[in-house]
Parts: C-alpha cells; structure tokens; sequence
C-alpha cells in the first residue's frame, strides 16, 4: 500500500493515495457554509470531514502543520494535489462568493476591533467642523465691515471665502458676477487685504482637507455596519458605534439607550437636577429628526432609535441586508407622526376660534 | 528623466528593466502575496485569463482589495498573513506563479514557503532590501536573498528596479524540473 495525503481544498476534502483519489467529502453548495468551514481553517481547527477522511486510514501526510494534531500524521512537504470543482458538482464561481463572504468577515472583524480608528475620525471631522465654523463667522463679520451687499448674496461662509479666494477684493468679486458697484463700506488697505485672503484660504483648504476624511469614514461605516448607515448616515452610524463602545455593544443595548447616545450630560441633568429628559442625542443629526416640527421629534427618535436597535443587531450578528425595509418602516412612520402633529395643531386653532 | 513603464508596478518596472520572465499561458493561475489595495492584482486579472488569488494582511487596505474583487470574478481575495499558508490553501488552485510583493524583514522565507507548498511553475519575488536591513548596502542584501531562494528553486533572473523603485530587486526562481 503506498503512501496517503490529505489536502482540502475550498469545495470539499480529498484523500489520496499517492496520486490516485482515494475518497473525498464535498462541502454543501453554499458560500455561507464554506466560508464557515474556511474559518474553522483560519484559527487553525480540525474540519469535521477531514477528521473523518483521516479516520479511515493507519498513517497520513499532510501539507499543513494544522493538520498534525489529527492521529498518526506527519507533514510533509509535497506537490500541490488539485481537483476540478465542475467533476465534483461545484460551480468555480462558488469560490468567488465563499472569499468575498470569508473576506468580508475578516475585514468587519477587524475593522471593529480597529474601530478607534473610526472614533477618532468622526472626533476630528467634528472638531473641524467647530473650527471651520469659527472661522467663518470671523470671516463673515470681517469682510462685512468693506462689503456687506457681497456677504448678504453669499449663501454660506464657505461660498464667500471661495470668491475671495477666486477673485480677491470686493471689487473684483462684483466684476465676476456682473453685480453693481458698491455703495455701502469701506475700502480695505492692501494689509487688511491680505490678512482676509488668507483667513478666506484657510477656510477653503479646510473644507477641502475633510473629503479625504469623510471619505474614510464612509468606507469604514458602510463595511462596518451597512445597515446603520444605509438607514442613516456614515457618520451617525460612526458616533454611535463610538458611543456604545463598538459595534457588538450598540447591538445589545436596548432602543431605549441607542435613542439617548451623545446626549449623557442631558441625561444626568435628567436625572440629578429635575431637568426635563432628553429626546435624542446623537440621531438629532437626521434630517428626520432635526427637520421636524419640535413636538413631533421625540417620537420620531424613538421609532428612529428602535430601527437602528434592530439594525445594529443584523450587522453585528446575521449580517443580513435589512435596511431598506427598516428605512420604508421608519418613513412610514415619520410621515404618521407628522400628519397626526398637524391635524393636533389645527385642533388647537380650531378651539382658539 | 524617468522612462514610461509598459506594465504597473513593480512588475511593470521589473519589464522595462528587460526582465521577460513574466510569460503567463492561457488559463494559468497566480498567488498573489501583498496585494495591497489590489491595484497590480486586478490589473493582472484584466491581462490573464486564469484565476488571481490575492493575500494581503491589512484589513484596510483590504478593504480596496474586496471592492475590486467584486466586480472581477476571477480575483479571489483573502485577508490574512501570507506567513500562514495552510490558512489559504484550500483557495489556492495548480499554479503558474506566485508573486510576491510584501516589504517585510523575513520577506523571503515567506517567499520559499509560499513556493514550496504551492509548487508554481515559476515565481517572483520583488526584494526590497531595505526592510530587510537598513544598514547594510542593498547590493549584498540581494545577494543574500537570492542564495536563500535558491531553496525554492533555480534561479533564472535578478532584475534592479531602480529608479523606479529605490532599493528594489526582482528575483525570478523556476521551480520546473526539480
């Protein structure tokens, strides 16, 4: 009897002896399944169908020191030994799906426990913010003092430090846009001049250096946790995963707690000063939330805070693609809420009448 | 000046150094080793018809790595060490090569496992000698290596990268024969 070999490869397990296949046990036809099995591999376990393959035999080689805490084999090192998927049944593009699905969970594995990374971006895009804002209200009151008709058409800071940027003084930004010459404000000295074209290029450098960072945190929020984000936003799902403590953590906690996230202080003046409770924390940042009439927004929260309960629970355990139900179930609401707050609000004039 | 480059990255550097190593046939397969976001392992994919698989340790970097492997079916990507070969073996199918492409210290004993438990027809090992040793001149380093990766298999080229990439050598061992 010659010599056996034990290689496994993605679609099945195969025993050989010398070259000739001795017998084989081939995985279900599920990715899900396979990519399992490839996992069991990974953290260096001993698949269930090789231990039986391995059975059936006195001695075995095997190609990987894994391999070895199976009885009575050596490791040897020998010529790779492969098997046509299609003449066991199985589809070659089965392999492909089984490695996107593996990958896939190894990079959200380890991205959660890299997820600090995640926290301090979402810190410093918020810092940057504040900054930005800062900066754009001196440049606003500033620039106001030689030309408040420019400050008044500009729609934002950031649009007003762009002309400036674009064309430099206020009389310049007025021959761009074929606007009249000015009749209010001063004239600016060359010096002052020069002080505000470089408080306006700060400001447009700013605003650019944050798309490489939102970018990031798009990537990471999306691949991190897909539903929370798709039912909300990259970076409200990225603050509430900084909140909880990482994403296992935002799944096992209550709706209850998710509604409250990022508004701690809130809390506790709550419950240590008689201050009235607060309706939301974080999630205050959706436009649902904050675009809604100020009566309708607690409960808009609440139904909001339950949805991503339930979708942080298929990120960090199914995996499964949920969101776009969840976010249909939450819009309906949203809307109920709003008519129901509309009809409460013609009540009341009705009863003023 | 530096000269245009016909192929992408160090492998399109190593070409238009006269390395003519790189003859993929039809159908045949590469392991990848240090992959990175995947841009050399899915411009590969569009040149050859056989299937690519491509390790790359860092899990953000992966990221970019699955992005691509999804719209290309023949990439088949898998995020771990390639120092742990058992871990994706059962993805690895008879191969033409492997290339290898990772700047780490033991970057060449990763390259002959690799070799040794794959058995391709031919591999490539882009050396980069400084993070092997920073202190030592480069040229010794490669000698070095290219001793060491004679335990894979013959040695048929060794190919400097300068300038396009600093440091760097290709390494090409065939494994036919043995």
């Amino acid at each position: 009897m010659g010599s056996c070999f034990l290689e496994t490869e993605w679609f099945g397990v195969f025993l050989y002896e010398d070259d000739t296949l001795q017998a084989k046990r081939i995985f279900p036809p599920d990715a899900g399944q396979i990519a399992d099995r490839l996992e069991t591999i990974e953290n260096g376990e001993i698949l269930y169908e090789e231990k039986e393959l391995a059975g059936t035999v006195e001695t075995l080689h095997v190609p990987d020191e894994r391999l070895t805490k199976l009885p009575n084999t050596t490791k040897t090192t020998q010529p790779l030994r492969r098997q046509d998927p299609e003449e066991h049944g199985r589809d070659a593009s089965l392999r492909h799906e089984a490695a996107l699905e593996l990958a896939q969970r190894t990079v959200r594995g380890s991205l959660s426990e890299q997820s600090r990374h995640l926290e301090q971006a979402v810190a410093y895009l918020d810092e940057a913010h504040e900054t930005e804002n800062l900066m754009g209200e001196r440049l606003v009151a500033w620039f106001r003092l030689s030309n408040p008709e420019i400050v008044d058409k500009a729609s934002d800071h950031q649009e007003l430090a762009r002309w400036i940027v674009d064309h430099g003084t206020g009389e310049a930004i007025r021959q761009a846009h074929g606007w009249d010459p000015s009749e209010l404000g001063t004239p600016l000295s060359p010096q002052e001049l020069d002080a505000i074209e470089g408080l306006a290029t700060s400001l447009v450098e700013q605003a650019e250096s944050r798309a490489p960072l939102e970018s990031f945190i798009e990537e990471v929020a999306n691949e991190i946790a897909p539903n929370i984000t798709k039912l909300t936003s990259a970076g409200i799902a990225a603050r509430l995963i900084h909140h909880a403590g990482g994403l296992r953590r935002l799944a096992m906690e209550p709706a209850s707690t998710i509604q409250m996230l990022g508004a701690e202080d809130a809390v506790f003046k709550h419950l240590t000063e008689n201050a009235p409770p607060p309706k939301h924390g974080v999630i205050f940042q959706h436009p649902m939330i904050h675009n809604a009439h100020p009566k309708d927004r607690g409960k808009i929260a609440r139904a909001m805070a339950a949805k991503i309960a339930i979708a942080a629970r298929a990120d960090a355990f199914t995996g499964n693609d949920i969101a776009s139900e969840l976010k249909a179930e939450l819009e309906a609401r949203a809307k109920e809420v709003a008519r129901v707050g509309r009809r409460r609000a013609m009540k009341r004039k009705g009863g003023n009448r | 000046m530096m000269q245009r480059m016909q192929g992408q990255g160090k492998l399109g550097a190593y070409q238009t150094n006269g390395g003519d190593a790189w003859d993929p046939e039809p159908g045949e397969n590469v392991l990848y080793l240090g992959a990175a976001e995947g841009a050399t392992a899915s411009w590969m994919c569009k040149q050859l018809d056989g299937t690519i698989v491509a390790v790359e340790k860092s899990p953000v970097a992966g990221l970019s790595l699955l992005r691509s492997a999804r719209e290309l079916d023949h990439l088949i990507p898998y995020i771990g060490d390639a120092r742990n070969t058992g871990s994706y073996a059962p993805f690895v199918p008879s191969l033409g090569f492997v290339y290898q492409d990772i700047a780490q210290r033991d970057q060449v004993d990763i390259f002959v496992k690799n070799v040794e438990r794959f058995s391709p027809r031919r591999a490539f090992l882009a050396v980069k000698a400084r993070s092997i040793a920073v202190e030592r001149d480069p040229k010794s380093v490669f000698e070095d290596a290219r001793e060491a990766v004679e335990e894979a298999g013959r040695v048929v080229d060794v190919v400097s990268l300068d300038p396009f990439h600093k440091d760097h050598a290709m390494i090409v061992v065939d494994t036919v024969g043995e």
